[in-house]
């Protein structure tokens, strides 16, 4: 049973003080400290907004706002040890804004191209995309997700509710304290704990045959 | 037989807060003391072992080639762009 615990490290003090360091330095003029924290913001964001809203495009925004946005704020920022907690916050509010858009906007938006329509038959308008500076918007697809984060893991958490998915990402992929995720998702601290564990119930019960 | 069924109630229902580390020691024992005697708390402690290392790998794996490639071309051309401007 010790074993459970040594498995489940709260590695939050630890990441949260790598976070810190990272800041400073990128703050600092630190040219190689900004690409690696910019490196992991977008990594972050796009995990954080994929597993919680669920849509590869709309992640993909995400990724890219959650970077211009750190790379202003960190420039003058003022707390670093509030960091962490701070691109959590952004991210969660970018993802919020995401999915008000896509409510209102007109059910049926004509595509040019049947492969930019959602796999719900919602499709999305060209304007939307960000420019792209590589090689023309590609949709992330949807195989490498399935092969970066498992197939089952995904559908497991799709199954949950958006908040408890919130839960679970910040707590067991992030390592974030339950007071942190508190503080992002604006629930107390009982109801994180509360919300969790009956999350991990129904993780463990759809993935155990995993 | 009802005493087993209580105390396999207790472990789970103290599963995460055990996990967190938010029990007392007393507590702590008495779920470790539970899980050694019975199997069907043993096979879930070690299911939910599984799940937390499931997300936590996903949480550790770098993203996708191409979507790398377009976060790392990303930075560059914010960071030129930058430079340009001052
Ligand atoms: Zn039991």
């Amino acid at each position: 049973m010790t074993k459970l615990r040594d498995l489940h490290p709260s590695h939050s003090a630890e990441a949260g003080a790598e976070y810190e360091a990272l800041v400073r330095a990128a703050a600092g003029g630190g040219r190689a400290a900004m690409e690696r924290l910019l490196m992991r913001v977008q990594s972050v964001a796009f995990r954080f907004s994929l597993l919680v809203c669920g849509d590869p495009q709309d992640a993909e925004d995400v990724m890219q706002e959650a970077l211009l946005k750190t790379y202003r704020h960190v420039r003058k920022i003022e707390h670093p040890e509030a960091f962490r907690t701070w691109l959590f916050r952004t991210v969660r509010n970018f993802c919020l804004m995401k999915r008000r858009k896509h409510v209102g906007e007109p059910s049926h938006v004509l595509s040019l191209d049947v492969s930019e329509a959602d796999a719900d038959g919602r499709s999305r308008r060209e304007g939307d995309r960000p420019i792209d500076v590589t090689d023309g918007a590609k949709r992330p697809d949807e195989q490498a997700l399935n092969a970066w984060l498992g197939r089952r893991l995904r559908a497991a958490l799709a199954s949950l509710a958006p908040v408890d998915r919130m839960i679970v990402l910040l707590r067991e992929m992030e390592g974030l304290s339950t007071c942190e995720v508190a503080e992002i998702t604006r629930l107390s601290e009982d109801n994180v704990k509360t919300r969790l564990h009956r999350a991990r119930g129904r993780l463990r019960a759809l993935l155990k045959e995993a | 037989m009802a005493k087993r069924r209580a105390s396999c109630d207790m472990l789970i229902e103290r599963l995460s807060a055990f996990l967190d580390g938010d029990l007392s020691a007393t507590e702590c024992a008495r779920i470790s003391r539970h899980a050694q005697t019975c199997s069907r708390c043993t096979q879930l402690t070690a299911e939910l072992r599984r799940t937390v290392g499931l997300c936590q790998r996903a949480a550790s794996t770098p993203l996708p080639p191409a979507l790398r490639r377009r976060a790392r071309a990303s930075i560059k051309r914010l960071l030129q762009e930058d430079a340009k401007a001052h």
